[in-house]
């Protein structure tokens, strides 16, 4: 018989037993769903760790940590002043290369209190470039933090649109306003416009002039910072720029190495590692369940052979050759499979739009991915090939008299 | 001519250490337009017979010629081809496939013989020949058992077999039943149509023109008689 007929008898076949057909193609169904889902989830994280780090100065920015000296200065450690502002004018003066150098001093959670309400939010003491670099802008009839902001150490902060909203209610009246933090008051400048794919923690930031933040809220005598940045004009100008900034740092570290020139090819690194982990670990999943899906079918299969012996031998008592039995039932298989799969793939709509509302949006947007839909797709017709085939060959060599004779 | 030429057929079964002959040394020719009953006591390899001759199986020695060609040492791919092509069977139990309609169960040889011929108009014709067009669509578990033996005659009848072998085509079959499967059978032969079937009831044998005797898988006595004396005592005038 040709492929065509048995394909047409498979469905006939199957659709005469719903039932044990649906429960058969269990494992398929949800083998097909997970790995849609699941390469949906991954490669939605993905999207959003990209966003994130084009959004912090992508590839081209370089990060000055702190580091521990070697140990033959560890003995005049105490020399150095550490990672300062002072290193933010020095690295501004001597790196004229740079596109941009940022500093940042972190306070952490702080509470901000208007006249009315309490709000609160992680507050940063920055430079003007921390905006250009996180693509921050401004609402209009506002500003951002200048240079003069961080010369003059003036009490100025910058709110999200969210922030000021919960604090005025409306987020166009914020501009001129005070907010008292700290016991410190702060003249509202600016408000940030506000950007549906801000994230959780950015949508919860509020600026101050990072002097400011030295000055008011540091212990007396510290005046270190927390995040010192270089953006190059472009890749090919980072291993240069990283000599420079590392010449023009020991100087103010008075020749004390306690940094580290970091760029941000290792995070890239790991971060296309963690994504290499995901793929192998998450093609595991779907082998496994795949596997056990491929199971099922066979066991379904197994046992309607084992049903259906005399059928086999009255096929072949009129002409059925081996093959045709053999293609009779890898065809059914492949029926369940091609089935099984589809209603995968339906099944993984679902399952995503599910996933959807249970991920944080900053944390990637879940998405459906055709590819995966494909891939699963095809697996499942291979796993339903390959789990028709030994049920298949014993069907098509029982003997048939022995097959005419089964009761 | 002979259709089929066997000569010293044996089958033997291997049953542990006992072997089983199931046939043993049988040498028959069965002409072209034959029409021969296989009698024999229960357990004597009438079975065994018609499925040597039916190619379903393959003698553990000896010779089997069909059509001149020796058949005897075929691949179970080439019996197939023989099946689908060359012969029509019938069963006691009929063996329809009870999802397929009646047109379809007709149809199968033809499906498996990968003919070119129009299926369903060859199928069609084999069921009038049975008469049974009016059941076309039906499955086989909606007719009665006479009908269904009928329709399992049309499947044998549609790929125009060389020879059709009908093992106790009657045994599940009212006596009115019995006369209008018989009438069929005598209406192919007379159309030249080569048949054997298997039977214990000796009416049923009386319609046959040949006897062959089975006996402990032996042949014990065919004969070709002339019409007056179709049916004689078991052979025994040849001893
Ligand atoms: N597959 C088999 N394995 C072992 N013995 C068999 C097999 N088929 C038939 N036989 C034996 O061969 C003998 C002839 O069987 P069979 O041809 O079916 O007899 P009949 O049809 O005349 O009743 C019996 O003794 C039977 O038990
Ligand atoms: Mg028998």
């Amino acid at each position: 018989m040709m492929i065509a007929g048995a394909v047409v008898h498979g469905v006939r076949e199957i659709s005469s037993h719903k039932f044990r057909s649906l429960l058969s193609m269990i494992g398929i169904i949800l083998g097909v769903a997970a790995l849609v889902a699941m390469v949906g989830v991954v490669e939605g994280m993905m999207s959003g760790f990209r966003k994130t780090f084009e959004a912090t100065g992508g590839i081209e920015k370089m990060e000055i940590e702190h580091a521990e000296p070697p140990i033959e200065q560890q003995p005049y450690a105490h020399r150095s002043p550490r990672r300062t502002l002072k290193d933010y004018y020095a690295l501004q003066a001597a790196v004229p290369n740079a596109r941009r150098v940022s500093a940042e001093k972190s306070l952490n959670w702080t509470p901000l209190q208007s006249s009315t309400r309490r709000e609160w939010t992680r507050l940063r003491g920055t430079t003007p470039e921390t905006f250009e670099i996180e693509r921050f802008y401004m609402r209009e009839g506002g500003r951002a933090i200048s240079d003069w902001d961080v010369e003059q150490k003036t009490r100025v902060m910058i709110l999200t649109d969210r922030t000021a909203k919960r604090l005025f209610g409306n987020s166009s009246d914020a501009v001129g306003e005070t907010i008292v933090t700290r016991g410190v008051v702060f003249t509202i400048i600016g408000v940030i416009e506000p950007d549906e794919t801000d994230s959780w923690s950015r949508s919860r930031s509020t600026f101050i002039p990072i002097s400011t933040a030295i000055h008011y809220f540091a212990e007396p005598d510290d005046d270190t910072i927390h995040d010192l940045g270089v953006q190059a004009k472009r890749m090919e100008d980072i291993p240069d720029l990283s000599d420079q900034i590392e010449r023009t740092l020991l100087v103010t570290h008075r020749g004390i190495k306690d940094f580290n020139v970091e760029t941000r090819e290792k995070e890239l690194e790991d971060f296309q590692e963690l994504e290499r982990s995901f793929v192998y670990s998450l093609g595991g999943v779907a082998a496994i369940t795949l596997l056990v899906g491929g199971i099922g079918i066979a066991n379904v299969m197994l046992a309607s052979i084992s049903q259906r012996i005399r059928e086999i031998g009255i096929r072949k008592a009129v002409g059925a050759r081996g093959s045709d039995i053999f293609i009779q039932f890898v065809a059914e298989a492949l029926v369940i499979s091609v089935i099984g799969g589809l209603i995968g793939i339906i099944a993984s709509v679902g399952l995503v739009e599910l996933l959807r509302d249970f991920i944080p949006e900053d944390k990637g947007d879940v998405a459906l991915s055709a590819k995966a839909m494909g891939w699963g797709f095809m697996f499942s017709v291979v796993v339903g090939f390959l789990s028709g085939v030994f049920p298949a060959i014993k069907a098509a060599r029982l003997p048939v008299i022995d097959a005419l004779r089964y009761e | 001519m002979a259709l089929i030429e066997l000569q010293d057929i044996r089958k033997h079964y291997k049953m542990g250490d006992e072997t089983v002959k199931a046939l043993d040394g049988i040498t028959l020719n069965i002409e072209i337009g034959s029409y021969s009953a296989v009698l024999g006591p229960s357990g004597s390899g009438k079975s065994t017979l018609m499925h040597l001759l039916g190619f379903m199986d393959f003698p553990t020695s000896g010779k089997m010629l069909f059509d001149g060609d020796d058949v005897s040492r075929l691949s179970a791919a080439k019996r197939a081809w023989y099946r689908a092509n060359r012969l029509g069977f019938v069963f006691q139990t009929f063996n329809l496939l009870p999802r397929l309609s009646i047109l379809e169960n007709v149809r199968l040889p033809l499906d498996y013989a990968r003919s070119d011929r129009k299926k369903d108009d060859l199928a069609k014709e084999a069921l009038a020949r049975v008469d049974m067009t009016h059941r076309i669509s039906h499955r086989p578990g909606q007719l009665s058992g006479g009908e269904r033996q009928r329709v399992a005659i049309a499947r044998a009848l549609v790929n125009n077999p060389k020879l059709i072998l009908a093992d106790e085509p009657t045994g599940n079959l009212d006596t009115k039943n019995v006369e209008r499967v018989m009438e069929l059978f005598d209406a192919l032969v007379d159309e030249g149509q080569t048949l054997i079937l298997v039977t214990h009831d000796l009416e049923v044998a009386q319609h046959a023109r040949s006897i062959i005797l089975v006996r402990d898988g032996h042949l014990v006595g065919g004969e070709e008689d002339g019409p007056e004396d179709r049916f004689p005592h078991a052979g025994k005038e040849q001893q």
